[in-house]
């Protein structure tokens, strides 16, 4: 009996002393602290991931760059011209499509943005029943994100520099002038389209509750190409490798 | 019972060691919600940050001398052939007109930032983020100005760019990004600084109430703009030439 307790108090006594000793060794590589926000530490992991992601994509160009040089010198080695002729032809009707100069055909969604015909509440501002730019931007953002890969706005192609104003009764587009209402044609997985459109609290939704809004899943739409020019004024391509 | 006194004892103190393991393991590889935070941990992440910038740096480099490679040997066989060498040249247009090369020229270099923070607590989320249409606005005025090409945080924007929030990210070409955006226009710099500086125009929004940010503007006589790092993707839309010209019908001379 007294030995136990003994006992008992030897081991309390080591274990103690284990207990210090152990919390002063994980205390040490803390060091001092810093006093950082949660948005902070955020940013810095989202800026990590982005890295991530980046090296990623570069490593896929870099696998598709080394085919390419492969598929050439194969192809020059034997000086075959016609098949040359060929491949480059094919890389040309990529670089024409992935730049909207080709029109397309496919399946997608067709939506109509138009001002609201009814009567204001009272109190309500006129401008809530007008369609502004920024609901065209953000419809047009929303497609995008669902993975549209051709879109035209009352006919006409949106491409990487389209801007989108709207005053009034007209609508800009590419420069030129259309009325009312907004027309959107686009192209891509109807199921995802139609979703990101009429999806619980999305914007198409929320819009629909001011102006007219219609989004309708049509089979086979046609999407004419961009008529721009295509020489520029101002940007001229860098020399690889010489970037700052 | 009192043969059993010394083991639950023990049993208590292995507890309490546990527990004051667990609390310090916590305190080091924890506390993602902020506040007070051990500064090796956020040096970890800023060297991980930094390797991984200098990866992404010589993975650039690398791809660079692959395409110079390509060049000169598509170049080589051009000069060898006239019908193969218009198709080089045109390749080339459509690649630029597609955002898919470096470019430079004069514009303007916008950098946009979170306003300052009042107290700690109020820093905990982003104004710029969760506006992300002021972005959208801000990108459409300058395309409406005439811009050659636009970039937000190095991400080029072609015709699939998205600026979407996915939870508390902004994500631009798929790509998670954070403030502060600096946005780069090419396009007379004029043209460009005052479409977006006009009285309640975008830049007014931006610097207001609700939003406050901290906007800067700066005219560059060579801004570089980089290429669209992903790739386009076509399938569901098919191209549709019979009528016009274009592919097929300059297949077949």
């Amino acid at each position: 009996m007294k030995s136990l307790k003994k006992g008992t108090a030897a081991v309390l006594l080591v274990a103690l002393a284990a207990g210090i000793m152990l919390s002063t060794q994980m205390g040490m590589p803390t060091g001092e602290k810093l006093y950082v926000s949660a948005k902070a530490l955020d940013d810095m992991k989202v800026l990590i991931d982005s890295e991530k992601e980046s090296i990623r994509r570069t490593e896929l160009q870099i696998e598709d760059a080394k085919k390419q040089i492969d598929d050439f010198e194969a192809l020059s080695a034997d000086d075959n011209t016609e098949e040359l002729i060929a491949s480059g032809k094919a890389e040309l009707n990529y670089y024409r499509m992935a730049s909207g100069r080709v029109p397309v055909k496919g399946d997608g969604v067709k939506i109509v943005i138009a001002d609201s015909e009814r009567d204001l509440f009272e109190g309500e501002n006129v401008n809530d029943l007008l369609v502004h730019d920024i609901d065209v931007l953000m419809i047009l953002n929303d497609l995008l994100t669902a993975g549209a890969e051709a879109v035209s706005i009352n006919g006409h192609r949106v491409v990487d520099m389209s801007a989108i104003t709207c005053s009034g009764y007209t609508i800009r587009i590419n420069g030129i002038f259309t009325a009312n209402p907004f027309v959107i044609r686009a192209i891509g997985d109807p199921g995802r389209l139609y979703g990101a459109m009429m999806a619980p609290g999305s914007n198409g939704l929320i819009l629909k509750e001011f102006v007219r809004f219609e989004c309708t899943v049509e089979e086979d739409i046609e999407i004419p190409a961009y008529t721009g020019p295509l020489s520029y004024k101002y940007m001229t391509i860098t020399k690889e490798g010489e970037t700052n | 019972m009192k043969k059993f006194g010394g083991l639950i004892m023990i049993g208590i103190l292995a507890l309490i060691i546990g527990l004051i393991i667990s609390v310090q393991i916590s305190s080091i590889q924890g506390s993602d919600q902020g506040g007070l935070v051990p500064s090796v941990k956020v040096k970890a992440y800023e060297q991980e940050l930094q390797k991984l910038r200098a990866q992404n740096e010589s993975q650039t480099q690398q791809l660079i001398e692959l395409e110079d490679r390509l060049e000169n040997m598509m170049n080589d066989k051009a000069a060898e052939d006239e019908s193969l060498k218009q198709i080089y040249d045109e390749r080339e247009k459509y690649k630029l007109a597609a955002g898919l090369v470096e470019v430079k020229g004069p514009g303007i270099v916008i950098t946009l930032e979170d306003p300052e923070p009042e107290d700690k607590y109020s820093e905990t989320y982003s104004s710029l983020m969760y506006n992300y249409e002021l972005l959208l606005s801000l990108v459409n005025r300058l395309k409406d100005a005439g811009a050659e090409a636009i970039s937000i945080n190095g991400e080029r924007i072609v015709s699939s760019t998205e600026i979407s929030l996915a939870g508390d990210n902004v994500n631009i070409n798929t790509r998670p990004t954070a403030p502060p955006y600096v946005v780069k226009a090419i396009g007379d710099p004029d043209t460009l600084e005052g479409t977006i500086t006009i009285r309640f125009g975008i830049i007014e929004k931006m610097k207001s109430d609700p939003y406050n940010i901290r906007v800067d503007i700066a005219r560059r006589d060579d801004v570089v703009i980089p290429r669209y790092s992903g790739t386009y993707n076509f399938r569901y839309a098919k191209p549709n030439e019979e009528n016009a010209e274009g592919a097929d019908a300059s297949a077949e001379d």
